[in-house]
């Protein structure tokens, strides 16, 4: 027997279900699927049967009626049912690819992977399947918006291999991004190379786009022609076709905007696609927002970088030019220095000649010249010591410690017996990085001087504390104190006002306390005594 | 007998000088700072005075003016071991300028020429 086919799916061939079921089949045996019960439904088949299994009584016939209207209800009800469905998976479809794009672009470091990111968004298939997508950005100082990448090809030939090729690869969209954000070197499509090198100023009668980005708004156009853009390349990408431009905006910048169209599948760009767009954009521009940052941020960074490096270069070559200078100084100063003792030597070598040659004694005349060698070999030493530059042997030292381990000495000297040499200690420990030997010398020269300045007795008191990342040690006295002229020629080599001493005690620990990366700072009234401050980096790490 | 001063803080060359200028036959007085040069010039009343002036040394400068307004014809030597002071006017009021040397001899004769100068 011949059993009726399907009326919905008659190609399929299968059987009708109704058809089965009224000709005795039971039920649970014909066991049609819930969709096919659906399809049903809505079959005049279906319909038909009923009529005719519910009798021909009226009463039989309203009943029918009635069950035929509800049953059109339930059918449209089903259609609507199933729309909405589809509509509901597609949004659950983009929404787990607005959720991976987000995710992705938090992962991407520079602008290309975001933007490769977002245009992958933007032409998957799985999710919004744009064909094509091009992304400009704004040049903010150019005023301009500039072509940056494009996903797609100029010509509709190329495309059957790609499609083809993502087909093939079955890829989820996450797997996507990943694949395409691991061809770091791959080489630039047919679209992006022609993209960069359109440039379109950021004026409103340039077109949609630079109009899309200063008005913050999208555009749709069904035949993009001259009267929408005025670049001749963005025509021949782009023209005559269906297309839409999506500003790309963050909240406080205008970034770009994204170009889209559908040339192989023709797909109309509905609204809601255009609103998607903007969702994606918006995603995106946070991110781009950013990137523009870092990267004007890495260019400071490296322009400041390349300062430091010149100001280094310009320090060195100061610090080697004062040198030379110091040196030249140093040298006529020393000429001067020696030039007493020669001139003394000479003339008492000249009178003992003579006196030696009439039989005179000439023992005070050579006592004298031994007197003034001896002079010349302490210059000597004095300017050896000053112009050595010694490694400083650096260790963690507490300042206090060192302070009262020197005055300890000292104190037992009878020379100090003069005066009250006073403490005035921090009790905690001042550590600092410093070569230990050479500090005492610091710090016994200015005792040394302080003592120098207190010929009939007085006070010296040594104090010693940290501010302001500096641990310091100050040595005040209660002599006569300095005119300005002493100050300003305390540090100047072989500049002394004492009768005995070599006026290289000062210059050594400047030169000392600086070769430690601090500074000897003086304060003096005349009258009431002066004060020498040595600073030192604290050694202390915070 | 001629008087000279002689102003110098360098205590052996003082000495120096002073001997070899009594060898000269000159009566010698010292004074060992500029400070106390115009008293004992003051005291001495000498015909002649060798000065000593160090670089950046105010006192010198006004000890000589000092020396020449105490008695303008009296010739005052400077004696320096700077060349350059030569240059400098305010060291022109001197009316000689001899850098210092071991060699004595253009001192000695500045001296003589200027005292005998003096006389005529």
């Amino acid at each position: 027997m011949n059993r009726q086919t399907c009326l919905l799916n008659p190609q399929t061939e299968e059987i009708c279900w109704i058809d089965l079921v009224l000709s005795g089949t039971p039920i649970e045996a014909a066991s049609p699927s819930r969709d096919r019960l659906n399809k049903c439904i809505s079959c005049q088949s279906f319909r038909d049967a009923m009529m005719r299994s519910m009798g021909r009584r009226s009463s039989d016939r309203l009943i029918t009626d009635a069950v035929d209207r509800l049953l059109t209800v339930l059918a449209n009800y089903n259609t609507e049912l199933t729309t909405m469905a589809g509509d509901l998976e597609r949004r659950m479809e983009e929404q787990t690819v607005l959720k991976t794009v987000a995710e992705s672009l938090l992962n991407v470091q520079n602008l290309r992977d975001c933007l490769r990111v977002f245009l992958t968004g933007v032409t998957a298939g799985e999710a919004f399947g744009f064909n094509r997508a091009v992304v400009f950005l704004v040049n903010q100082p150019r005023r301009a918006l500039e072509g940056q990448l494009g996903f797609g090809h100029v010509d509709l030939k190329s495309y059957s291999e790609t499609w083809s090729h993502i087909t093939r690869s079955r890829l989820t969209f996450s797997d996507m991004i990943r694949e395409i954000l691991s061809q770091r070197d791959t080489p630039d499509n047919d679209l992006t190379e022609l993209v960069r090198k359109i440039y379109i100023p950021l004026k409103a009668e340039f077109g949609l786009l630079p109009k899309a980005v200063l008005e913050r708004k999208s555009f749709r156009v069904s035949e993009l022609g001259v009267e929408h853009v005025t670049d001749r390349q963005m025509l021949r990408i782009f023209g005559g076709r269906p297309c839409a431009v999506i500003p790309i905006i963050s909240k406080e910048h205008s970034l770009g905007a994204l170009v889209v169209d559908n040339p192989v599948t023709s797909n109309e760009i509905s609204a809601d696609g255009i609103s998607i767009l903007e969702t994606l954009s918006y995603l995106a521009a946070a991110k781009i927002d950013n990137l523009i940052l870092q990267n004007q941020l890495e260019v400071r960074i490296a322009e400041l970088q390349h300062l430091h490096a010149l100001l280094q270069d310009n320090q060195q070559y100061l610090v080697e030019t004062e040198r030379l200078v110091e040196a030249g100084k140093l040298a006529t100063t020393i000429a001067h220095e020696i030039k007493t003792p020669l001139v003394t030597i000479g003339g008492y070598s000249r009178r003992a000649l003579r006196e030696y040659r009439k039989g005179d004694n000439i023992d005070h005349d050579l006592e004298v010249i031994i007197e003034e060698i001896s002079r010349l070999e302490g210059i000597a030493a004095g300017v050896l010591e000053y112009s050595r530059r010694r490694r400083l042997n650096l260790t963690e030292i507490d300042l206090s410690k060192m302070i009262s381990e020197t005055l300890d000495i000292l104190e037992g000297e009878s020379v100090y017996n003069s005066v009250e040499i006073e403490r005035n200690l921090a009790d905690v420990r001042l550590v600092v990085r410093a070569d230990q030997d050479r500090l005492k010398q610091v710090l016994f020269n200015l005792i040394d001087n302080a003592m120098q300045a207190m010929p009939d007795g007085g006070k010296v008191t040594v104090s010693a504390g940290a501010s302001g990342g500096y641990v310091w040690f100050r040595v005040d006295d209660t002599g006569s104190g300095m005119t300005p002229e002493t100050i300003d020629n305390l540090f100047v080599p072989f500049y002394t006002t004492k009768s005995v001493g070599s006026g290289l005690g000062l210059p050594v620990s400047k030169r000392i306390v600086a070769d430690h990366g601090g500074f000897l700072e003086v304060s003096s009234s005349l009258g009431s005594g002066s004060s020498f401050t040595v600073n030192l980096p604290s050694g202390k790490k915070d | 007998m001629c008087r000279v001063l002689i102003v110098e803080d360098e205590r052996n060359l003082l000495d120096l000088y002073r001997m070899e200028l009594e060898d000269e036959g000159y009566k010698v007085a010292t004074a060992e700072s500029a400070a106390i040069a115009l008293q004992v010039s003051d005291e001495f009343n000498p015909d002649l005075v060798v000065l000593d002036i160090k670089l950046g040394e105010e006192e010198g400068l006004r000890v000589l003016s000092d020396l020449k307004n105490q008695r303008r014809e009296r010739p005052v030597i400077i004696n320096t071991a700077y060349t350059h002071y030569k240059h400098d006017f305010t060291t022109w009021a001197a009316d000689a300028y001899v850098v210092k040397s071991g060699d004595m001899t253009e001192l000695k004769s500045k001296i003589r020429f200027l005292l005998a100068e003096k006389k005529d």
